[in-house]
Order: structure tokens, then sequence, then C-alpha cells
């Protein structure tokens, strides 16, 4: 069950945890990964906290199947909020541990020690036990079951301490990276993918790709690659393969869009709420309904660096590196697909450019294993081209919102929405399907056939129930049928139903003759909901009203609706084309560990979202996916930055909750509504292009 | 079979012909991985080099075009400015994963390098030849900022 991933309650050996044999190091081992949200710093500081030592003193290994503990992925802005709370406990019990062994030993009570570093102190002097020292003393595996009180956070020195994260200065050199993995007698190697999902591959001329350090072609009824001894060579022979391939098949009708695909698929529909009083309004026949229809296109993740993945595979054991948000669940579908029993494989998580979601790590590792199994005992590396990323990764399904309210007294009465969508979840072994890319082509044993979203209020229905106080009738129509490769990618359907959401209550504020933000906070009762909501509105002057051609907007949202909450202001300009010029949030995550972490994601989920909204769709003909680069699926660029101001309201009291992908959703509805405020017209279909700007003033003339 | 380059500052043989792209040579024979490949086509800048003190992107020069060159990685730029840089970066976060940090790095120090007085301006439309996914846009522009005021502070404690 990857996605819901949760990390299970900590009742396993401490050992399983902690590891203290190296004097002066507390190693903690953990499952979740390091993606470019600092994670592995957090978790560190939160180790330290507990156990009085300095940040560096606490090392991590992490997402290695040999070596640490099974904590699901790195998914779902969880790492915190689960992992981090056993970390916690976890470094209490050892703590708890210690200071019994220390107490023994040095003939006095626990009350009358302290430690500090590592170094046990008996009414302030040195004694000459440590941490180290005392490590054998103890028997880990009796802890287990065992609870202490951690410290309280009144006390905490190293928590929400701005801890630099200098680990950023490290990767600006070479090393840090997965891409930068190099091992004696490595191979490069490469897949050639499908032109469309139901292309076959009828004939290649694997003679003819030979050539100089060519080692081997692969082929497996529609699994072609190649491994060659340099990139070069291997760059050569793929540009070989690609002219000598010849696929059957033709991919679907090119008019309709993935939006039309949507729109016209057989849905299941699941009831998410139904209030007493909201069978919803009947069309408008009167002044105080509206209603209304949102969507989004397609969106992918497009790292920055292509995914990479490392693969050695012997009689014995398979070796493997990867970028993978889930080593465990990856292992397990390498170890099916290759037919090798799970505790004979090893999947090593090394660190890739920026993930969002389920991008094509897990596939690129994959293409490495069953290339190298050609190879035997040969490292192989697999590194995608940008082609490949922007056209094989898996992406976030369009979606399609509509919602219709009624306004009785100044307030909404009754509330309507469907929210429809394909999946958001095809992670390797979701559905106990691989969903790779290369098993799925060489064997139809193993191909996807199975969508299945995530359950409850996640996947495409996440956030689909709006926070706000009044009768809500909330249904997901799910399509498990769209001809696409649809997985997680940040936020998952939080994104299109805050969108749609957070839009409607502009336009109902509207209806009902009201200031949105008073108009919100009318319908919030939860006092920290209505914190941010006003909080965001006073540091942006929100009430100023703004010169022609420009407009402020606000969107709020709690994550999941029960995670972190977040509002955003966005002030726009509306000249032909959209330009953000500044972006604010108040964000609160209950207790925060690293303040500069917290800021940076929540800054970096509003500026995607600002890409998103403004620019990105994926180009498609029919079921194809047709973007060859960059310039044909355009993100934001520095020129079209804005600044940012993120505020956090720190509540110690409130645990932690995660911020990953709290900003995007009330980034999408503040730019919205920055933008029908500043441009006059609401456009409700993503992304707000100059073209689609164009075509409303047009019809509206 | 071999091409002669100079690569920060020092000679150096490379066995590989002289077809292979620069990025591929700077990376798996002299072992500087500092360069990034990102897309291969010019869009997004992971791979910037300097040759002759000039920003290049290092995945469509082949190793022919730089012969008579000196090529200067990430790795070579170890100046006062270097620093300066390095602690900008550090004190406003301007980065999350980190991958196109190295590229943008190669032209903020030949914005600052080359211009006396550099405009903020002229430093962030440099910036066009990068992108950013993670979105550290906006902290990465506050650290050029930073470095400014730092550099005209300096100019006039001179």
């Amino acid at each position: 069950m990857p996605e819901l991933g949760s990390s299970s309650g900590w009742n396993a050996p401490i050992t399983d945890r902690f590891d203290l044999s190296r004097t002066g190091l507390v190693v903690l081992k953990t499952g979740k990964v390091e993606l470019g949200q600092g994670i592995l710093l957090a978790l560190r500081q939160i180790a330290a906290e507990e156990l009085d030592l300095s940040v560096d003193a606490v090392v991590t290994v992490s997402g290695d199947t040999s070596a640490s503990p099974f904590e699901g992925g790195t998914v779902g802005s969880m790492s915190i909020e689960t992992s981090g709370r056993e970390v916690r406990d976890a470094a209490a019990v050892l703590r708890s541990e210690l200071f019994d062994a220390a107490a023994r030993k040095l003939g006095v009570s626990v009350s009358e020690i302290t430690a500090e570093g590592g170094q046990f102190f008996v009414a302030s002097s040195r004694s000459k036990e440590t941490f180290w020292s005392l490590a054998a003393e103890i028997d880990f595996d009796q802890a287990r079951g065992r609870s202490a009180v951690p410290k309280s956070p009144n006390l905490y020195k190293t928590v929400g301490v701005n801890i630099p994260q200098t680990h950023l200065l490290e990767r600006l050199g070479g090393g840090s990276f997965i891409h930068d993995l190099s091992f004696d007698g490595m191979l490069h190697g490469r897949v050639l993918r499908k032109p469309h999902p139901d292309a076959r591959l009828e004939s290649v001329d694997t003679d003819a790709i030979c050539g100089p350090g060519v080692l081997r072609v692969v082929r497996e009824r529609d699994f072609i690659g190649v491994v060659a001894d340099s990139e070069q060579a291997l760059a050569t022979a793929m540009a070989r393969l690609e002219r000598r391939c010849r696929w059957s098949g033709s991919p679907n009708d090119g008019s309709q869009t993935p939006l039309d695909i949507l729109a016209n698929a057989d849905v299941t529909e699941r009831v998410l709420r139904a209030d007493q009083g909201s069978s919803g309004p009947e069309p408008a026949e009167d002044g105080a309904t509206l209603s209304a229809v949102y969507s989004k296109p397609l969106i992918g993740h497009g790292s920055i660096g292509p995914s990479c993945g490392i693969a050695i595979v012997s009689d014995s054991a398979v070796e493997v590196w990867s970028h993978s948000q889930n080593v465990f669940a990856l292992r397990d579908q390498i170890a099916r697909v290759l037919g090798r029993a799970a505790q004979d494989v090893i999947v090593r998580h090394r660190l890739g450019a920026g993930c969002y979601g389920h991008n094509g790590a897990d596939d690129a590792a994959m293409d490495a294993a069953l290339l190298a199994r050609a190879v035997a005992g040969r490292p192989v590396r697999v590194q995608w081209t940008r082609k490949d990323e922007l056209t094989c990764e898996p992406l976030g399904s369009p979606m399609r919102i509509a919602v219709q309210a009624r306004i009785r007294d100044g307030r909404i009465a009754e509330w309507k929405l469907a929210t429809r969508s394909g999946t958001h979840m095809q992670r390797p072994g979701w559905g106990e399907q691989v969903n790779l890319l290369g098993p799925a082509a060489a064997n139809a044993e193993f191909a996807t056939t199975i969508q299945m979203d995530l359950p409850e209020h996640n996947g495409g229905s996440k956030n689909a129930v709006a926070l706000y106080d009044f009768p809500q009738h909330v249904t997901y129509e799910f399509s498990a049928n769209l001809p696409f490769r649809l997985s997680a990618l940040r936020s998952l359907g939080s994104f299109g139903n805050v969108f749609a959401i957070e839009s409607f209550m502009d336009e109902l504020a509207e209806l009902a003759g009201c200031d949105p933000v008073e108009f919100r906070l009318r319908h919030l009762a939860d006092p920290r909901a209505r914190r941010v909501v006003s909080r965001v509105a006073e540091i942006s002057d929100y009430s100023k009203p703004c010169e022609a051609g420009f407009g402020r907007g606000l969107g709020f949202a709690r994550f999941k609706n029960t995670g972190s909450y977040c509002a955003v202001v966005a002030l726009v300009s509306v000249d032909e084309t959209v330009e953000v010029q500044k972006l604010w949030a108040a964000v609160d995550a209950g207790l925060v560990i690293n303040p500069t972490g917290v800021i940076s994601q929540v800054e970096g989920g509003m500026l995607q979202a600002a890409s998103w909204v403004l620019k990105e769709s994926v180009p498609t003909d029919g079921t194809r996916l047709i973007a060859e680069s960059w310039k044909d699926y355009p993100i934001l660029t520095f020129a079209e930055t804005p600044e940012t101001n993120v505020e956090i309201i720190a509540d110690p009291d409130f645990p932690s909750t995660g911020v990953g992908e709290v900003s995007l959703g009330p980034t999408a509805g503040a730019i919205a509504n920055a933008v029908a405020s500043a441009f006059g017209m609401r456009i409700r279909e993503l992304p707000l292009t100059r073209e689609r700007l164009m075509k409303a003033a047009l019809e509206a003339e | 079979m071999g091409v002669r380059l100079t690569v920060n500052g020092a000679p150096v043989e490379v066995r590989a012909d002289g077809a292979t792209p620069l990025i591929l040579a700077l990376r798996n024979e002299l072992g500087l991985k500092g360069t990034r490949f990102g897309c291969g086509g010019e869009d997004c800048g992971a791979c910037m080099v300097l040759v002759d003190s000039e920003p290049r992107y290092s995945c469509t020069l082949q190793l022919d075009d730089v012969v008579r060159n000196r090529v200067t990685t990430i790795e070579g730029l170890n100046d006062g400015l270097a620093e300066v840089l390095r602690e900008a970066i550090l004190a406003e976060n301007a980065g999350q994963c980190g991958y196109c940090l190295s590229g943008i790095f190669v032209t903020l120090h030949h914005c600052l390098a080359t211009s006396a007085q550099p405009k903020y301006a002229e430093v962030a439309e440099a910036l066009g030849h990068h992108l950013c996914r993670c979105g550290a846009n906006a902290a990465i522009l506050r650290a050029v900022k930073r470095v400014l005021e730092r550099i005209q502070a300096g100019a006039s404690d001179a």
C-alpha cells in the first residue's frame, strides 16, 4: 500500500532506528528519503533534540532496503507528521535507556545526571561515561515496545531553529546525485519507448544497430534497448535504433483533448459527503443560485534532472541504485519481474533532481535491471532523455469540477460539487500490479490493466470536501479507463479541487455582495483556518484597491482537511498575458522543525503552482504525448517569477503537519481570483494563457 | 586518439573523439560532475560552463569546438566572488534539490565578475538561460540581491 505509506506505530527494536557503533556519532536509520525537500536535516534535528546532541553528531542511513526500517514511501507530506513523530519517540526511548544505564553504572539516580553531546555529567562534573561507552550495556531488543516521554517543546534548543541547509553547498560540486555515481566497468543503457500506448514493435533490424561500443541489443516483445560502453556510443546507437524500429497501431483520435476524453468517459460515482439539506439546488430559478465548471489539464513533473538508475544483476544478487520515493516497493517489483526473492534484491536510494511525485525514477531503475540482466555482473547505468521525461513519465490526471450553490441571507445555504478525475495512483505495486514501463513492454503479464485510485478522501477526491461550514453534497466521479499513464503528482486532486472551490467562493461572494475574505470567514469556524486567512489578508494589504489592470485574489485550504493550513494572496497584472507580481502566504503547520525548510517548501509549492496555473498543459495528439523539449512544455521562468513572502504561524501546541503540498491549491485559487478581478472576466479552465484570455475577451464583445 | 583541452586552467588530454559532447568528456573522462545534464537542447542551463569566460551550454558543444579555448567548470570557480555567492546561497536557502544550481552559479559568477557595477536587472535577465523546477527561483533572486548589496557595500568601503 505505497501511498498510504503511513508509517506503522513505533514498536520495533531501537536498533532498527539507531546505531551507536561509531563513537561520537548517532546513526539514524530512516526509510524516508531526501527529494530536495530537506527531510533528512529535519529528522536529524528531531533526534538531536531528544538526545541533546549537535545536529552534526546525527548522521543518516536513508532509503536502503538492506539497512533502513520499512516506512512506506516518502509521499503525501507525511514524513514529519509520522516518521518525525516516530524518530522523536524512538530517540526518547534511547535516551531513557542510556540514562538508566548511566545511573546504574555510576551508582547514582537518573535525576542526578545530565548529558550534553553524548557525555554524561553527575552534578555538573564530567563522568567517565558517554552514550558510546554505555551502548554495549543496553539490550536494545528489550527496549521494544517501551515508551518514554519526549522532551517538552518549551525546552527545545534545536527543533524550531534554522539549522542552515549546508547540503545545498555540497551539491554545488559533483558527487551528490545519482547521476554522478560511477562504478568500475560501468556500461550505459537506454530503452526505446513506444511512440504511443497501443503501439507494438512489429520489426527491428538489430544488426543495423550494432556498431563501435555497442555491447548488446536487448529485445523482449515490445521492449527494445541498447547497452553500450559509453554514453556517446549509446546515443549514436539509440539514434540508429529509432530509425530501424517499425511500430504498428495508431494512436486514438487526435481531435480529442484529455479533458474531452475525461468529459465523455464512463465513471463510477462515490458520494464523499451528503449533509442534510444538501441535495443541491435545482437549476437556477432565482438570482441566488450559481453554477460553474472548472478544469485542469494533464500536468507533468518536469524534474530538471532526467530519471536515472543503475543496476548490477548477477546470479546470486541484484543491486540497484534509484531516486525512487519508495525503495521497498521498487525492490518488490524488481524481484517479481526478475523472478528473484525479495531478500536477494537490494535497492539503495540516491538523490535525484527535485521530485514532486511518482516520476520516471522507478522506471529508469527497472530499465537498468532489465538491461543489466543481459550483461551479468556488470553495472548498467540508465539515464533518460528529456524527451523520455516529457513523454513517458506518469502524469497528473486531468480534472473537471462542477459546482453549484445557493445563497440565502448572505450565506451559502446549499453546495453541490462533483469532481471528475482519472487515477492519481499507479505506483509500483499499487493494485498488485507492477506499473513499470519496461516490464509492461516486455511481458503482457506485467501490463497495467486496472486503474484504481486511492480510497477515501485521497487521490482525485482529496480536498473535494470544502473545510467551510455549509451543507455540502460532494461526489467523486472516477474514470478507470483514461488512455494516459496517470499517477501521483504533488498534492494529487487537491490542486484541482481547491482551485475550483476557492474560485467559486469568490464568485459566490460577489453574488452575495460581500468581500471575499469576509465571506470566507463567515463560513469558517476553525480558529486556525481563520487565523491564516486573516493574517495573509493583512500582510498583503488585501483590501487595498488596485490600479486598473491589477488585481488581488485569495485562496485557502487545509491540506486534505487534516494537515497544514495555508492561505495565499496573489497580486497580478493582466495585459493580454497574466503576470504574477507577488505572492504572500500564511501557513500553520503546527510544531515547526526547521522554519527555513518550511518556507522553502511552501514557496516552492507556490511557484510550481504559478507555473501550472499560467503555463502548463501536456501537449497531446490523441493518446500520444508529443512534447519533444522544454519548448513544447514551457514552465515558469526567472523573468516570470514573482516575489514571495511566506509567514509561518508557528503553534507548537499542535503536532507537526507536512508542508510540501499545502500551498499549491490555495495558490491556484489566489491567482485565478486575482486574474478575475484584474481582467473583469473569469477563466475557469487552466492554464490561464494569453489565448484563453483573448478568446474570452472576444466572446464578451 | 585524444583531444587536448584546457580545463580549469590546466592542460588535459581526453580519450574521446572530437565530436563528443563537451559535457560527457567533463563528467565521464575528467570526473568533473558538478556540470549536469538536464535537457541536451540548450533549454535549461544545468550544463552551463565558461568558455573563455563566456557562459556556454556544454551539452551541445563538441570537443572540437573548444580545443583552442579555456573551459571553466564550477569546480574551477573558487575565488572570493565564488565565496560571496556561496554565502548568499546559504543565507537565502537559494535552492532545494540543487540540481539546477551549479549551472546557475556559473552564470551568476560570470555576470558579477565581468561587470564593474552589475545591475540586478542584467543579472536576473541572464538567468533566463536557466530553469528551476523546485520553485527556488524567488530565493535565488533574493540571493542575487544580497550579493549585489554586498558588492555595493564593498565598493563604497573602498
